[in-house]
């Protein structure tokens, strides 16, 4: 019997190392036109009015990347759980996030879709506002309420922190 | 919905601000499957096959005209999006698709697209691998074949084992000659 393997990772020469010396690998998607990262994000940004544009930067670097290579590296989505594993993050719950904390999103298939970072927690009377930083794939970089992501990227689920208190 | 309306759909900034936002293939390669736009020009082809023709003509000609030289193609989640129904409609002409942009550096989504059906062919190729028995007198002797073509037999296993490691390379041999290197 010959058994199918699954997607293997991506062949590719760059990788970053997390803190614990996992090897990760990186991927170089070719840098989108600055006109085109406009366009793209008045489109995005049309979709929600809450919505603000951080960064036009065409560098090619993802969600991932922001949060983990310090925007400087194309990192896939499918690798988050490990990074944060090995970087020695733990899951928290929503109502103990704090900025600085990382949120994940997942689609309807439960497959991790984005990464955010968390920048403002406000606390109401009944309600948190909570806003994230976050960049939408190869376009720019948004802040944006938790729940304000285009719906291709799914929904905020799981939460973490590498604080070394709660 | 006519042909060149979706055509319009899927290359329009709409269709490509929300496609683009992806942070790896996975994610990308699922919202393709589930896109509306994309389910509907599926559904055409099905029902007008010689439209085929046309989405394969649409690409070469959109691949042609990047607007932004020196960077991704602009209409790159479009092209990946052509790419992918003509994979459900018409393997033949994905193929010829394939074949163009394997190795192309500016159409990210399209590229990786290429390479994912490609490892997927090699793959289904390998599952095509048949195991092959053949019992002469008391010895009997199994094969694999190294893929679907059944180009090449090789031994796997010799019942009882004698330790023998014959490779048999050509399914023309007798099977009195696979017997003979076998022992």
């Amino acid at each position: 019997m010959v058994l199918r393997l699954g997607s293997q990772p991506p062949k590719s020469q760059r990788v970053i190392y997390a803190r614990s010396g996992f090897r990760v690998p990186c991927e170089e998607p070719p840098p989108l036109a600055p006109a085109k990262m406009k366009i793209n994000a008045d489109e995005l940004m049309g979709w929600h009015g809450r919505i603000e544009l951080r960064s036009l930067s065409n560098y090619p670097y993802n969600c991932v990347g922001m949060i983990f290579a310090s925007r400087r590296e194309w990192i896939e989505i499918d690798y988050a759980y490990d990074l944060l594993r090995e970087d020695g993050y733990r899951q928290i719950p929503l109502d103990q996030v704090m900025i600085g904390d990382v949120v994940l999103y997942k689609d309807d298939r439960g497959q991790p879709s984005h990464v955010g970072i968390i920048i403002v927690k406000h606390a109401w009377n009944l309600t948190t506002d909570i806003k994230v930083m976050s960049k939408w794939g190869r376009d720019s970089e948004f802040i944006h309420f938790i729940e304000d992501v285009n719906p291709n990227l799914g929904r905020a689920s799981e939460y973490y922190t590498d604080r070394v208190w709660i | 919905m006519k042909l060149q309306d979706l055509f319009d759909q899927l290359e329009s900034v709409s269709f490509q601000a929300n496609m683009s936002i992806f942070s790896g293939f996975s994610t990308f390669y699922y919202a393709l499957q589930k896109d509306e736009l994309v389910q509907t020009l599926v559904s055409h082809l099905v029902a007008s096959p010689e439209s085929a023709r046309e989405v394969f003509k649409r690409f070469f000609h959109i691949l042609r005209n990047n607007p932004y030289p020196g960077y991704a193609h602009a209409d790159d989640v479009s092209l990946a999006a052509y790419l992918f129904v003509l994979y459900q409609v018409e393997p033949s002409l994905a193929h010829h698709v394939i074949s163009q942009v394997i190795e192309a550096e500016s159409i990210w989504w399209t590229r990786r697209l290429a390479q994912r059906i490609q490892e997927n062919e090699s793959a289904e190729t390998r599952m095509q691998e048949v195991e092959i028995t053949l019992q002469l007198s008391d010895i009997r002797l199994s094969f694999v074949t190294d893929s679907g073509a059944c180009h090449k037999l090789s031994l796997i296993k010799r019942t009882p084992y004698s330790g023998a490691n014959v490779s048999v390379p050509d399914t023309r041999n007798t099977a009195k000659e696979i017997y003979a290197k076998a022992i």
